[in-house]
């Protein structure tokens, strides 16, 4: 049962968001390797996954769904839309698909190799380190609850008294996508929380990371190993405040704003990037990127209901930049435009509360 | 105002040796970096937000729709790392391959490890005792406590209190975090006369609120039973008390 479990989840965090996530990597191009392939595949797809996942469950919620209802709707929207994008992939870019799988792999050189090194410890760490945060008492609660009771949000995750006012938490539902986690793997919450889900976040990172580094140094797979290698000394030497988004990562990776600091914010960071550098080399800007923009704002947004306020303030910050350095309106105004619709989440929130 | 700005990037700086790292790396790159799409990401849009972040017209703006305690989040909004990395990689790319680049490479990364610190020497971090991350007498004694097909109430020693309903939603708890938490500033009459160890008090509040186990520390038992509690068992030093009026059957 459970190696079934463990087998089911590893399933849902890499084989689901890769495969969500390859027709996205094709139409964007600018893969390099197999990895580039793999990990660009993974983090969009994963965005893919959280963005849907925010409005199925806020919606839930609000309309008073029992749990299993509500990842009964998920998992219907989710299997259609992995359905139609498998299509896509396998229709719409199968030559790109087997070109990139005939490209040979990067040496990723001393440092490439060094950087995998403090990947591996990081994650072999995050099995055998615990790291008691108190917050977990109310969002890892929550999302066992959540499972106990097949509701969402009726019961205050302190005590299981009945909830006072749930507003301040219900409109960024992560814990309920550790309960999904766990109802479909059939592993205690607890045990998603403190063991599935840190070493996933890690690799997310490190992901994201490599896909920038792909953006920044092109073909010099060097400079890229080189790149990671500072990321994860950085990353593993993070702990130098309990607030950086580091410390937040190896230690609280299974609360939604870990995901939010050190997974969503510089993907979004790197989403901007890319939108610039598209625009720099081609004058003009393939529009999955925007689409990209609008999903990463709905997947910060399920992280926190800060997260939503943060990737609009984000894209603004890109989108002044870009304006003031080219002078040209129309991909600022597009890139501002499409990170807005996230902000309906605080927005009821604040009506609400 | 400006203080209180002052004192939150303080507190995310911790030492604030990274702190500067990065802003070494942010002036290096003003002066050497010439792509216009890398000075827009990693020089203008981290000036910006640090515009922004300094600004008490966002301090105001950010304390009405969010709490105060929570305003360094906007420093998320600044890639530290990528900038710090990049900026190594550019300056080490300066270098010829050999020996030299190897030895500077090596003391960059110890300098930035050095400013740092290893997470995994955090007071907070601790061996795992189980795949649940918690401590191993929170699983034995929810295990023994629990009720197939219903939920009970127990009053927990403030240490485990925490991971309790994240091993076991079944049980549920007199008091909770909240509780410990100066931001609620919520009372509960029965921690208070868990405090005081008044057991009449107790027992005749955990009659009434149904809380059907009482828990305390390894040394702390009580030297005079708590009206209506029994003590039921012992378990990795903690003694758990039963009541005995309210039950526990299905």
């Amino acid at each position: 049962m459970m190696i079934t479990g463990i087998l089911i989840t590893i399933c849902i965090e890499l084989l689901l968001p890769v495969l969500m996530g390859l027709a996205v990597s094709l139409a964007l191009g600018e893969i390099r390797s197999k990895l580039d392939l793999l990990a660009q595949s993974f983090v969009y797809g994963q965005i893919i996954i959280f963005a849907l996942f925010q409005p199925i469950f806020v919606f839930a919620i609000l309309k008073d769904y029992r749990f299993s209802k509500g990842a009964a709707l998920f998992g219907a929207v989710l299997a259609v839309v992995l359905l139609t994008l498998i299509v896509v992939t396998f229709t719409g870019y199968r030559k790109d698909l087997v070109k990139t799988l005939k490209l040979k792999n990067m040496n990723p050189g001393i440092w490439g190799i060094a950087a995998l090194v403090i990947l591996g410890i990081m994650i072999v760490m995050s099995f055998l380190k615990a790291y008691y945060d108190g917050d977990d008492s109310y969002y890892v609660a929550a999302a066992a609850e959540g499972i106990n009771s097949d509701s969402m949000y009726k019961k205050e995750p302190y005590t299981g008294d009945a909830i006072l006012s749930p507003y301040r938490y219900l409109f960024a539902p992560f814990p309920m996508w550790i309960a999904f986690l766990s109802k479909l793997s059939g592993i205690k919450v607890a045990a998603v929380a403190h063991t599935m889900i840190p070493w996933c976040m890690i690799l997310f990172v490190f992901a994201v990371m490599y896909i920038m580094s792909g953006y920044l140094f092109k073909d010099d797979s060097k400079k890229r190993g080189l790149f990671m290698f500072f990321v994860s000394v950085l990353i593993m030497f993070g702990d130098y405040s309990i607030h950086t988004p580091e410390n937040f990562l190896l230690a609280r990776s299974r609360q939604g704003k870990a995901a939010l600091a050190s997974f969503i914010l510089p993907f979004m960071v790197f989403l901007i990037y890319g939108i610039i550098r598209e625009f720099e080399d081609r004058k003009k800007v393939n529009p999955v990127r925007f689409v990209l923009i609008l999903l990463t704002g709905f997947a910060g947004a399920l992280c926190s209901t800060l997260g939503g306020v943060l990737c609009v303030s984000l894209t603004l910050t890109g989108a002044l930049c870009m304006l003031l350095t080219y002078r040209k309106f129309k991909y600022p105004f597009v890139m501002a435009i499409c990170s807005m619709p996230c902000l309906i989440f605080p927005v009821l929130y604040f009506v609400m509360r | 105002m400006l203080g209180t700005i002052m004192s939150v990037i303080k507190a995310y700086m911790g030492t604030g040796f990274v702190t500067v790292i990065f802003l070494l790396c942010l002036v290096y790159l003003v002066f050497t970096e010439r792509d216009r799409v890398k000075r827009c990401v990693f020089i203008y849009m981290p000036l910006v937000v640090i515009i922004v972040f300094l600004c008490p017209l966002t301090y105001i703006f950010y304390g009405k729709v969010s709490e105060d305690v929570t305003y360094y989040r906007l420093l998320w909004l600044i890639p530290v790392t990528p900038v710090i990395a990049y900026a190594a990689v550019t300056y080490l790319s300066d270098i010829k391959e050999g020996a030299k680049k190897t030895a500077v490479t090596l003391a960059l990364a110890l300098f930035v490890a050095f400013a740092g610190k290893l997470m995994y020497t955090s007071v907070h971090m601790v061996k795992a005792e189980n795949v649940y991350h918690m401590p191993q007498a929170v699983v034995d004694i929810c295990d023994a406590i629990h009720v197939d097909g219903r939920e009970v109430r127990a009053a927990m020693p403030e240490e485990l209190m925490q991971f309790v309903r994240q091993y076991d939603p079944c049980i549920c708890l007199a008091y909770g975090r909240q509780y410990l938490m100066a931001v609620y500033q919520e009372e509960n009459d029965f921690r208070d006369a868990m405090i005081a160890r008044d057991t009449y008090l107790i027992g005749t509040l955990g009659t009434v609120r149904e809380v059907h186990y009482i828990i305390v520390r390894p040394g702390e038992e009580f030297e005079e039973l708590p009206v209506n509690y029994e003590e039921y068992m012992r378990i990795d030093g903690f003694i758990i008390y039963k009541n005995t009026v309210v039950s526990t059957e299905v």
